[in-house]
């Protein structure tokens, strides 16, 4: 991987032959994917890759260019063309918001992960969790190694790096009849336990066999960790404060409005010692841990320095590149209860393991719309019953979050924007609107 | 460069490489944004690298890297992880017979987009940008309004260069365009917005063609319309899809579940599987849809983002037919498949870049065009509506259940448009029914080709570039909205 030395290098290289002010950005990644399907490597690959992106300012013109060519002649290229982009631009609303130089924390980088998971390595893995599968099954997923690096810099100096790894596997169970079974797992930080998630997944699929039809309209649903990742994604984007600048957020003019359920907490928290600690953002900005729904209330918007700055604001340090704040260490906070107390005391539901396919309906309500997938069962009387076929659900989460009835202590790591830390949840009078 | 590709290929041949093959590409982009008439953004790009995929005993490895010097050793990687696949290997990876290729295409361009200046392309989206604010200012809003507007426009050039150890080495280049305009209009409680995109293979001509200021001009009334309706009525009504909306009804429901490697499996923890099975070309046969419904992979349609000589496998492009009168008739496949149905590779083995891997992409998926005004479709509508512009798409893991939104619905009585539009229209089905459903398809007249820049597949997640042409279709009995029925 691309060391800091090096990376501090090209950076004060590339900016020190720019005519202006110049901020660049490196970004450096090595993935090893194994995908299996049918109890068998399918596929097995290794990329690796780093882009270099340049950023020329001349008052309130701005010009990027992007490269893959770490030539002296690639580079020299790369200013050449910036500042004859430049050239011809017209204005835009701002001069160049200087990168801060403002100290954060260091972020520790151990390569632990990659120790464990190289290609031989996930191989061992997948061959102790294969073992696990029965006759009449087979399993398909991805056991992935992410290794990155992330490097800033200006021509005045500024200098921030990031070195990280992450694994992320997920496996579906499949018997020969069709019917499927889930486990996922992921991490920055400790090893998961990938043959567990097998063990999951064999576990849901033997039950999932010989589905009934659920009935539709409204149902007491019980989510997995899994599932509820799943909602918090689109949750997430909403706060974004160009998405409520631009009528595409809920949250547009609720500010300090109880919008959700008392019960519900979410935050975005890059000091959570299990997320990833990414402590600066793309604009060099130190990341700030922010609560986004507090006991229900809409507490923060999400900025980078442009938006910011129309907002007479300062940044949070949430830029991701794009315009706006996204949030990167999504963390729901816990409940009193568990999954099993959860099924326990619920007459009559639906557990659902995973949600597919799930989108946006109409952002500005929260409607989304998606279907159950790999293991969607029915609770009578406080057990799990029999599997349920395919279903789609329809309706607003401005509704479902306010219908939380119970959620768990413990949490898992899902991924989803970023990776996030999420508990099991129970809800009320979750809409169902079709059959598959 | 042939040298060194041929040098790689010799080193995968002694290292112990029953095959190999190599993908080298370099890829430039543009890309201009602006929003409310101020330029967000102008940025340019530059990727190159190379693919190297080796079997060994039937199993794969494949790896990739950006240094060219650096070829040789990625070599080694592949075929090391090659090896390691092995460890985990039932059944010996089968790729298809193929004679070695050699041949060159170029994606017809009359007006090279990265030759255009930076100024004339601001200027074609400042004009848009008037068109839409000219209707805006002289309309009259029952309540305060926000007005917003977005504006793109990219350019892509892919220089692309194939070998294998049979001794193939093709060359090619692309070049597409891609253009946008979003009118939007948001009130205190809701936000409505009437958009327009293209992306089509060709020059600055093929942007010039799409006429954009006039575009605009219409998505600002029906954006002023839309945001003052009502939401579109729930129940069962007769339906016609726009090409713009038929785009994705077709990639939903036909295009990705034709695709052989779902149908097999190799996607079932990711993008899903398939309701179709190899049985029903012959065995089981299928019925699809009406006989109104032909739908083709066609890698020859000009303009097409699917367009090519060569596929990444180095397979010459094909045109497959997928749904003959309704009837199923075949597989998007490629070389390690295509055995499953006894045939050779149909030409659909593709890779978003140089990063990743060929896997089973669309190319074209194409409805043929019927013979119908849209006037005639009209007429035969008592009640019902014509749906415009996907806004919100869903599908299940096998693609039977489908969910789609659009922008507008014109509504039609007796047999004609009434003026009247309606906001937030949702349609749903399940994919053979809905299809079966189809009793009348546009004439030559009203085919349009729709092109789509981010369709995901495979882990790693590849965004391809397809496209898709159809007509005006007419769809009997559709559930729309969502209400808990059916």
């Amino acid at each position: 991987m691309l060391d800091r030395n090096t990376a501090q290098e090209i950076i004060k290289k590339i900016t020190g032959q720019c005519k202006f002010y110049a901020q660049a950005r490196i970004t450096s990644s090595q993935q090893g994917t194994t995908r299996f399907a049918k109890s068998e490597i399918s596929q097995n690959v290794a990329i690796a890759d780093t882009t270099l992106t340049l950023i020329v300012y001349d008052g309130k013109k701005e010009a990027t260019v992007s490269t893959n060519v770490f030539t002296d002649e690639g580079l020299a290229q790369a200013v050449k063309d910036a500042e004859a982009l430049l050239a011809h631009v017209p204005e835009g609303e701002f001069e160049a918001f200087l990168y801060s130089q403002e100290a954060v924390k260091e972020a520790p980088y151990t390569g632990a992960l990659a120790r464990a998971f190289g290609v031989a390595e996930r191989a061992a893995l997948l061959k102790e969790g294969f073992a696990q599968i029965e006759a009449g099954y087979t399993a398909s997923g991805a056991l992935v190694l992410s290794q990155s690096v992330y490097a800033l810099g200006d021509s005045k100096g500024a200098f921030r790096y990031l070195q990280g790894e992450e694994v992320n596997f997920n496996t579906v169970i499949t018997h020969e009849d069709g019917t499927d079974g889930a486990g996922a797992c992921c991490s920055y930080t400790n090893t998961p336990d990938v043959v567990a998630q097998f063990a999951k997944a064999q576990a849901t699929a033997k039950a999932a066999r010989n589905p009934v039809e659920p009935t539709l309209g409204g149902h007491t649903v019980v989510l997995s960790p899994n599932a509820v990742g799943d909602l918090m994604y689109f949750l997430g984007i909403m706060f974004n404060a160009k998405a409520v600048d631009d009528g595409m957020s809920f949250a547009a003019g609720k500010l300090g409005e109880k919008v959700f359920g008392e019960n519900f907490t979410l935050r975005d928290d890059v000091n959570h010692p299990d997320l990833m600690k990414m402590y600066f953002d793309f604009e060099s900005t130190p990341r700030q841990a922010l609560p986004l729904i507090e006991n229900g209330v809409v507490k923060n918007y999400l900025y980078d320095n442009k938006r910011a700055a129309k907002h007479g604001v300062k940044s949070t340090g949430h830029s991701l590149g794009y315009a706006g704040g996204y949030p990167v260490n999504m963390v729901v906070e816990a409940g009193d209860s568990s999954l099993e107390e959860m099924i326990a005391s619920t007459k009559n539901g639906i557990f659902i393991n995973e949600f597919h396919y799930t989108n946006f309906v109409n952002p500005r309500n929260l409607q989304i719309t998606g279907l159950t997938r790999n293991g969607a069962f029915l609770i009578e009387d406080g057990k799990l019953g029999s599997a349920i076929s395919t279903v789609r659900f329809t309706g607003s989460l401005l509704e479902a979050f306010c219908n939380i009835t119970a959620i768990s202590k413990e949490r898992e790591l899902v991924s989803g924007f970023g990776i996030m830390l999420v508990p099991a949840m129970r809800i009320e009078n979750f809409h169902f609107t079709s059959k598959a | 460069m042939k040298e060194q590709l041929t040098k790689a290929m010799q080193l995968a041949r002694e290292l112990g490489a029953d095959f190999a093959d190599i993908r080298m590409k370099d890829i430039r982009m543009e890309s201009l944004r602006m929003e409310d008439g101020a330029l967000m953004s102008a940025s340019n790009s530059r990727s190159q690298g190379f693919g190297v995929r080796v079997y060994v005993g039937g199993a794969m490895g494949f790896a990739a890297g950006s240094d060219a010097a650096k070829m040789e050793e990625v070599v080694r990687e592949a075929y090391a992880i090659a090896q390691a696949s092995k460890t985990l290997l039932n059944v010996p990876a089968r790729l298809d017979e193929k004679k070695a290729a050699q041949g060159t295409y170029k994606t017809p361009v009359e007006i090279d987009p990265f030759g255009v200046s930076i100024s004339e392309k601001l200027a074609l989206l400042g004009a848009c940008e008037k068109s839409i604010r000219g209707v805006w200012e002289g309309h009259n809003f029952s309540q305060q309004m926000k007005f917003k507007t977005s504006m793109n426009m990219d350019f892509r050039s892919d220089a692309v260069i194939f070998a294998d150890t049979d001794g193939s080495y093709i060359v090619q280049d692309f070049c597409q365009g891609t253009a946008f305009v979003g009118a939007t209009i948001i009130s205190d409680s809701d936000t409505q917005e009437r958009s327009y995109i293209n992306v089509v293979r060709g020059g600055f001509e093929g942007i010039k063609a799409m006429d954009l200021p006039n575009k605009a001009h219409g998505l600002a009334q029906e954006a002023a319309a839309i945001i003052e309706a009502e939401d579109c009525p729930s129940g069962v009504f007769d339906v016609i899809l726009t090409p713009r909306q038929m785009f994705l009804q077709i990639h939903e429901s036909v295009g990705h579940p034709t695709e052989l490697d779902r149908v097999m499996g190799s996607e079932a923890a990711y993008a899903g599987r398939s309701f179709i099975e190899p049985a029903n070309l012959k065995e089981k046969p299928l019925t699809y849809g009406s006989e109104q419904v032909t739908i083709v992979a066609d890698a020859h349609c000009p303009g097409g983002l699917g367009t090519f000589a060569f596929d990444d496998e180095g397979v010459p492009a094909q045109c497959v037919t997928l749904i003959d009168k309704g009837k199923f008739t075949g597989f998007q496949t490629s070389r390690d498949n295509a055995h499953v149905i006894g045939k050779n590779s149909g030409g659909a083995g593709l890779s978003d870049g140089w990063r990743n891997l060929p896997l089973v992409r669309m190319t074209n998926i194409n409805m043929l065009h019927g013979d119908k005004t849209m006037d005639e479709l009209i007429a035969g509508i008592e009640y019902g509506f014509i749906f415009d512009e996907n806004k919100s798409w869903s599908i299940d893991d096998l693609r039977v259940n489908f969910q789609f939104a659009c922008e507008i619905a014109h509504e039609i009585k007796n047999g004609k448009r009434t003026g009247k539009v309606f906001k937030n229209p949702i349609y749903s089905g399940k994919t053979t029914e809905f299809w079966a459903s189809c009793d009348g398809v546009g004439n030559k007249d009203t085919w349009e080709l729709v092109g789509v820049p981010n369709c995901g597949k495979g882990q790693p997640t590849q965004i391809m570039r397809v496209s898709h042409g159809s007509s005006p279709s007419r769809f009997r009995n559709v559930k729309v909205g969502v209400q808990d029925v059916g």
